[in-house]
């Protein structure tokens, strides 16, 4: 909880201009009551942004605002306030308390970063939240967490710390020691062993050089050979070392990516729905598919060629200095330049980047979008547009990417001219010495060898110049990665929970309120109960929150406020794996899973045999259909069932749902129209199925409806009204009364 | 067009409780008031709603409007629609999985922050809008006129 705290603090710190705690000063203007909450306003009345802050204590509301130095309090007795609302605007929130003193309104105008907070406040105000300060700085605690949470949502739990990223990223590279070592030799030593024939080639030159008598003695022959030999055991090391080296962090790479991406998706089956609805798919799947192949290649090639590369350096520059100093100075000076540059290209082409990436993202985003979309495209006829669209975003990413192209292009160039530059700086030097027209006189051999080691130079100055590109890639990549590992899983099993075998099927909901995002409640205290074998329909409006309840009862969300029980118990309190077992959902858009018609119906039951599988897909009434097609349940239905009609898909999953034999049944009735045909097959399905089950049904169809024992009417996340079908249809002015007529009427209308 | 004319144009108070109400046969109700397009149009096709979010009237142009009502209308609309003006970028700096904005806004700093791959959006009439993780809506009213060093910024991350 603390930690938490201090996190948000210091996202408030660092990323508002905001003060993480309601100023000192102020506090003790009003010091005689506990502060209870408090928040921030930072829009004025003519919509500029000033700070006026609002305290609530157990008895006032106090509103301070700054004018020219002087301090402004505001007071409302809590008693006195009769109402509160507020007006949602795009960048703007106005929260209005209404007094029976005063005839104006308190206004306060706020951004969104503020609303938060101020829709606590509120609920506070109306009295919907406790109101005992049960810990001393939970004022503080919740203004901080208001205000931070967008921003800690946006960005990552493990925020921050570079050096802690790194180390926990070279945790995984501990069971794979062995690996690691051998590579790591294997690279040293093939970084040595490169050093070496530039010398034995210099070695040799000079012997060459050498008057036709010293040649002739037997020891220099001898040396020949040893040279020669010498060179070959080089090259052999050397390649041996490059290949110990390549299949080595190839592999250690491989591990790593395998176990990362392993405990990613394991991980992820745990993570509750709100997880995955507030994150895109695409971004998901980027991390278990794309992140983790960069952190290979991070690992395999970035980390060694990094390290290479600083080892190579060094070990040139010394050996330049030896070989001739002051040659040797010669190189080795201009090099904090060369990297200084490599640093600043890198720099500069990463900004360009941005436009380019930010292009191609757009054209990427459309692909994504028309693609799948492609019937609409075509029935509205807009090939040719699409065709324009497409190529506009075509050519500004032409246009970007060839300027990071221009970029790099006349890099490379100018770097080699300095290098030439450097390399002529040597031969001017070095060669009248050469010559001997100078009196520190240089062999051949020392000058050759130095020209070898000078073209060495390059590359390993490239890849440290692009360290920091490798580093910050592989760095986020491992943060993203990481954020996931390090989300909580919501829905989980209390230490001990109770064990529900088999279920009853008794529900209550008792007071249930529920918000998705935290702000918006799409649930508002609703209750009722339903007795074991009882049969519910769930009847409503769109977006009334009629499959957020469901949702609920599956426990992939928890209740925000109130309590849900099942069979008596708190479903929190309910061991979670053994409830859902005997759950039955048939969703309002059933995908099918990519395999066979088979594999669909008896997903989670696999054990199940033919005969069982049969007599499900009968009593769903799809059995027909599914003898129809050629190859029978062995038919393949693709990765979002395309094959298959909505009517067919629904069947399916009703299947599954039988084979599962669940005590309570769930079903989110599709609104799409099948034929009259389908929708009398899926009702009998339907019928066979609710048998002996608890039932809560969300239905559309009239004739879906007549056989539920009591019908709930939702609206705006409340239950407006409850009774049986005819007890409803009695009421005047009922919901559902309007409903039902509406859709008499249109029936009538489409049958004449 | 004839026939528009022809309805007497629509009536807005502000009630007792400071909030826009509509005039309607005598009656008054309070409404809310949600501008259809309110980037490219902010004064034209605003419909005005019922508490319970039924839409009662759609005004096509506020231009048509009458003294007081037009006034009203145009402070609740200018309220809605409110949006953070720029009119200067400090810095935009990316960080891991954010970038952070550093802008004047009237001339008081504030930073904010976007996710990377939300971009700015290139508005019909030429303004940028950048949309925060919390939400608010940030406007650069015409780029064009901004000094050069915000020009360069903002130039890096639109197109
Ligand atoms: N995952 C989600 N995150 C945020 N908001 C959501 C989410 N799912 C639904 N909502 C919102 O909650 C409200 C209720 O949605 P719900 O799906 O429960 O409606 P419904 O009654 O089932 O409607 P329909 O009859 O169209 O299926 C809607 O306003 C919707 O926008
Ligand atoms: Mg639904």
């Amino acid at each position: 909880m603390n930690k938490l705290d201090d996190l948000n603090r210091s996202i408030i710190k660092r990323y508002t201009n905001q003060p993480a705690e309601l100023p000192f000063l102020l506090r003790n203007r009003i010091h005689d009551q506990p502060i209870l909450m408090y928040g921030l306003a930072d829009l004025n009345a003519s919509l500029s942004l000033q700070d006026t802050w609002i305290i609530l204590d157990p008895e006032n509301l106090a509103v301070i605002s700054e004018k020219n130095d002087e301090v402004h309090i505001e007071r409302v007795k809590r008693t006195d306030i009769r109402d509160v609302t507020e007006t949602v605007g795009l960048s703007c929130t106005v929260l209005r308390f209404y007094t029976e003193s005063e005839s104006r309104p308190l206004e306060l105008r706020y951004s969104q970063r503020q609303r938060k907070t101020m829709e606590g406040i509120k609920l506070a105000v109306e009295g919907k939240l406790p109101n005992d300060p049960e810990e001393p700085h939970h004022a503080d605690i919740f203004y901080r967490q208001s205000v931070a949470s967008a921003m800690a949502n946006a960005q990552l739990a493990v925020s921050g710390n570079k050096l802690a990223v790194i180390w926990r990223l070279l945790v995984y590279l501990k069971p794979y020691k062995r690996l690691l070592v051998m590579g790591s030799v294997a690279a040293i030593v093939l970084t040595i062993m490169n050093l070496l024939p530039p010398y034995l080639t210099g070695y040799i030159i000079d012997l060459v050089s050498q008057t036709q008598e010293v040649k002739a003695s037997i020891s220099v022959q001898k040396t020949v050979w040893s040279v020669i030999g010498l060179l070959a055991f080089v090259y052999i090391v050397r390649e041996f070392c490059l290949w110990m080296r390549l299949r080595n962090m190839s592999m250690l790479g491989e591990y790593v990516a395998h176990d990362l991406r392993q405990e990613l998706y394991n991980h992820l089956q745990t993570l509750s729905l709100r997880f995955f609805s507030r994150k895109q798919t695409g971004t998901i799947i980027t991390r278990v598919s794309s992140d983790t192949d960069r952190l290979w290649d991070f690992i395999a090639f970035g980390i060694v060629e990094v390290s290479l590369s600083c080892i190579m350096l060094v070990g040139l520059g010394v050996v330049l200095v030896c070989l001739d100093w002051r040659l040797g100075l010669i190189m080795t000076v201009p090099i904090p330049l060369f990297l200084w540059a490599f640093y600043k290209h890198g720099k500069n082409i990463g900004r360009i980047f941005i436009k380019a990436f930010q292009r191609w993202s757009r054209l990427t985003a459309l692909l994504s979008d028309t693609i799948p979309g492609i019937r609409i495209v075509k029935v509205f006829n807009q090939e040719q547009r699409e065709i324009e669209r497409f190529g506009k975003r075509n050519s500004n990413c032409r246009t970007s990417f060839n300027e990071v192209h221009r970029v790099w292009t006349s890099f490379w160039p100018r770097m080699m001219f300095a290098f030439h530059g450097l390399t002529l700086l040597v031969w001017m030097v070095a060669l009248p010495r050469v010559m001997g027209l100078s009196d520190r006189t240089l062999t051949p051999g020392t000058f050759i060898a130095f020209l070898l080691y000078m073209a060495m130079f390059m590359h390993p100055l490239e890849v440290i110049g692009q360290m920091t590109r490798m580093l910050n890639r592989a760095l986020s990549s491992a943060y993203r990665i990481f954020e996931i590992l390090d989300t909580e899983p919501q829905i989980k099993n209390k230490p001990h929970p109770v064990q529900l075998k088999p279920v009853k099927g008794s529900i209550r909901y008792d007071n249930v309120s529920f918000s998705y995002d935290g702000v918006r409640k799409v649930l508002n205290q609703v209750s009722f109960s339903v007795s074991p074998g009882e049969m519910i329909g769930l009847v409503g409006p769109s977006g009334s929150g009629k499959t957020t309840l469901m949702n609920l009862l599956a426990r992939f969300y928890d209740v925000t406020e109130g309590c849900l029980f099942v069979d008596g118990t708190d479903i929190r309190d309910v061991e979670l794996g053994g409830y859902r077992k005997q759950i039955g959902m048939v969703l309002q858009d059933p995908s099918l899973f990519h395999g066979t018609i088979m594999d669909n119906i008896s997903y989670g039951m696999q054990h199940s045999n033919p005969e069982q599988i049969i007599e499900a897909a009968k009593a769903a009434n799809a059995h027909e259909f599914i003898c129809r097609l050629e190859q029978g349940y062995e038919t393949i239905v693709g990765e979002r069932g395309h094959t298959l009609s909505g009517g067919e898909r629904q069947r399916i999953s009703i299947a599954r749902a039988v084979l599962h034999n669940p005590r309570i049944l769930i079903l989110d009735e599709a609104t799409s129209n099948v034929d009259t045909e389908t929708e009398q097959k899926i009702q009998e399905a339907l019928t066979r199925l609710i048998k002996g089950r608890t039932v809560l049904a969300i239905a559309h169809r009239l004739s879906t409806l007549k056989r539920a024992t009591r019908l709930l009417v939702i609206k705006e996340g409340t239950i407006v009204e409850e009774g049986t079908h005819s007890e409803l249809l009695k009421m005047e002015d009922g919901v559902f009364r309007k409903l039902y007529t509406m859709q008499q009427t249109l029936h009538e209308q489409f049958v004449a | 067009m004839n026939k528009e004319e022809k309805k007497p144009s629509p009536k807005f108070i502000l009630g007792e409780n400071k909030k826009i109400h509509l005039v309607l046969n005598d009656r008054t109700i309070p409404v809310r008031i949600h501008p259809c397009f309110p980037w490219r149009d902010p004064g034209r096709f605003i419909s005005v709603c019922g508490i319970d979010g039924e839409e009662i009237l759609l005004i096509h142009a506020t231009k048509g409007l009458e003294g007081t009502s037009k006034q009203i209308l145009q402070q609740a609309l200018l309220e809605t629609r409110f949006t953070l003006t720029i009119d200067r970028i400090e810095n935009i700096k990316k960080e891991v999985e954010i970038r952070n904005w550093t802008v004047f806004v009237e001339h008081q700093k504030r930073t904010f922050q976007t996710e990377l791959d939300e971009w700015p959006q290139t508005l019909s009439n030429g303004s940028i809008l950048i949309r925060d993780v919390a939400g608010d809506f940030y406007c650069v009213q015409d780029p064009k006129k901004l000094d050069p060093k915000s020009k360069k910024l903002l130039g890096e991350m639109v197109g």
